[in-house]
């Protein structure tokens, strides 16, 4: 059974007197996860712990089944990192920067080169790659970034705001390049940011964290499902309000949906079974064109969590 | 040359175990080579090393005995202290080398390597890698030292086996045969204090201008101020100031020369000038290593 990807046990991490992490818990397991909290909520100290940069005060952080503690520096080998601000080297070209990085972490000096050349080419930067970073726009530093992050074949990739300042077409070939790492090469993903449709389209696992406290770890597809079961139905438009009628008369909400006939139906405690659906169909007689699970917008998921105690 | 497709690959390959800091030791050398004004000054040493071996062996041709010549002219010009080619020959040959050649090409090596890598959060990228501080620092000053000694210690051995190879005696070879393991030493000593004080600057300033203007105050302006407190004060070990006095006391001190026996009043100790430069050093790396860790923390 191969180990989780990264492991949380009891993860507490202070600077001086101030605790940033209060003894977290969680364990991925592989995919792509999204950490979702806002400014100040213990992103980076996660960060810098599963990077091996500090020492937990207690607990561990296991990734890729080692102790960070006692694996740190040989463990980066296996991380690779997209910082949210700029770092590049500077008065060397791209490619030449990106070859010395991938040669700090073990590869041969002419693998490095042709590595560094291949990354450059896959973000898109093949014809830019001699020139030095600093006169890079934005969303090529993006696109560096991202290819110093590739350069030493991660297991896994973390990424702190990868779209960051980019507009939304850079955003859209962005996303979708980490798409490709993450999907088609089973490179594990990390993602720190605050665009929730980025994390929606990328993540599989969402971790929400305030207050350096973990507030709710779920897999996206039960954040994004309505609480309490709910179901989004679609119906003939003229039998909605005969529909929604038999519904209350059950001790049921309805909702108006986004479209036409589109109506959202929950109960405060239970979960709304689809057979339950038919038989107020039936009951109002007009029939359903269709029944699934509610879904919520990240950002509703997002803040529930956060106002969860 | 072959297509490459825009697609992206698992790596392969082998990877070496080689530590993370001879990738940035040899990426140093290449960096400081960059500059235009360190290639012309190496250059200007080597050719002065050269220049020196030319010489020795065209008027060696020419006049086999030209060291008892030399010493007999420069005796009877300065009255008894005539140039003797012996260890105190090399140490003269210091002020040669280290003066214009050795603390200009520390200062335009290493005055952007920290600096332009805090400037740019390189360090960033640096420790999210397999790259501790203690190792990048180890890259960074190794590189330095090396390049520092091979455009120092380069030509002084050049004119030491021109030397050797031209030795009219046994007793000529007897007295100089230390003198490149003493000298290597020294050189080694001061090159690493200037490496690890020169980044230890620039790291706290982060600024090229700034280290400029803060090397002239400890290069010029406490030199001075060891000799204005010296002359105060009577007191030589005052001169401990003066890095360049501390450099030329532990050339001499390892050549075996006491400096007082040239009549010489104004210089140190060798336990301070050591000391000196042991203190100059241990401060450097602490206030590097302090830099650089709070850097690692990403």
């Amino acid at each position: 059974m191969s180990p989780n990807v990264l492991e949380l046990d009891g993860l507490v991490v202070r600077y001086g007197s101030f605790t940033a992490l209060h003894a977290m818990d969680a364990r991925f397991e592989g995919g792509s996860l999204g950490l979702l909290g806002p400014n100040g909520a213990g992103k980076s100290s996660m960060l810098r712990a599963i990077l091996g940069l500090v020492t937990p005060a207690t607990g561990s952080v296991r990734v890729l089944g080692e102790d960070t503690k006692t694996a740190g520096a040989t463990l980066r080998r296996k991380i690779g990192y997209m910082p949210e601000r700029d770092c590049y080297l500077g008065g060397v070209s791209c490619v030449s920067g990106l070859s010395h990085f991938a040669q700090t972490c073990g590869f041969p000096k002419d693998d490095a080169m042709l590595r560094a050349h291949d990354v450059l080419h896959f973000v898109g930067l093949g014809e830019e790659r001699y020139r030095e970073v600093s006169t890079f726009s934005v969303g090529m530093r993006q696109r560096y970034k991202l290819a110093a992050a590739l350069v030493h074949d991660p297991d896994v990739l973390f990424l702190d705001e990868p779209t960051n300042g980019l507009d939304p077409q850079s955003r859209m070939r962005m996303l979708g390049l980490i798409e490709r790492v993450s999907k088609e090469h089973g490179i594990h993903l990390i993602l720190a940011s605050h665009l929730l449709p980025d994390v929606e389209r990328l993540c599989n696992q969402v971790w929400v964290i305030d207050q350096g406290k973990m507030k709710r770890t779920a897999s996206m597809q039960e954040l994004t499902t309505a609480a309490r079961g709910a179901k989004r139905i679609r119906i003939a438009p003229e039998g909605a309000t005969e529909f929604s009628r038999c519904a209350r008369e059950e001790g049921l909400t309805v909702e108006v949906g986004r479209t036409e006939g589109e109506l959202v139906v929950t109960h405060p405690t239970i979960i709304v079974s689809p057979e339950s659906v038919f038989a107020l169909a039936r009951k109002a007689g007009c029939p359903l064109l269709l029944v699934k699970d509610a879904a919520r917008s990240l950002e509703d998921a997002f803040l529930e969590a956060l106002e969860a105690q | 040359m072959a297509f490459r497709a825009a697609e992206y690959e698992r790596y392969k390959g082998e990877r070496t175990n080689r530590p993370a800091w001879v990738p940035i030791a040899f990426g140093t050398v290449q960096r400081g080579w960059k500059s235009k004004w360190v290639r012309r000054l190496s250059m200007l040493s080597l050719a002065l090393g050269f220049g020196l071996v030319a010489m020795m062996y065209m008027v060696n041709q020419v006049m086999p005995s030209w060291r008892e010549i030399a010493e007999q002219a420069t005796n009877r010009a300065t009255q008894g202290s005539g140039l003797k080619v012996d260890a105190g020959f090399y140490l003269i040959l210091t002020n040669v080398f280290v003066r214009p050649i050795l603390l200009p090409l520390a200062l335009l090596f290493g005055y952007d390597l920290i600096a332009s890598d805090m400037r740019t959060n390189a360090l960033e990228a640096y420790f999210a890698r397999p790259v501790t501080p203690l190792g990048y620092l180890t890259g960074r000053t190794l590189a330095f030292v090396s390049f520092l000694m091979l455009a120092t210690f380069g030509p002084f051995f050049l004119v030491w086996f021109a030397d050797i190879a031209t030795s009219p005696s046994e007793a000529h070879t007897d007295l100089i045969r230390f003198v490149p393991i003493s000298l290597f030493f020294a050189l080694l000593f001061i090159s690493f204090t200037l490496a690890l004080m020169v980044q230890a600057v620039t790291s706290l300033t982060r600024s090229a201008i700034w280290s400029n203007l803060i090397f002239v105050v400890i290069f010029l302006f406490l030199s001075a101020m060891g000799m204005v407190l010296f002359q105060i004060t009577d007191r030589p070990n005052m001169m401990a100031f003066s890095f360049l006095s501390d450099a030329k006391v532990i050339c001499a001190t390892l050549l075996g020369i006491d400096l007082a026996d040239g009549g010489s009043p104004t210089n140190v100790s060798p336990a301070i000038a050591f000391s000196m430069m042991v203190g100059i050093s241990i401060i450097s790396f602490l206030i590097i290593l302090r830099g650089l860790k709070r850097r690692s923390l990403v």
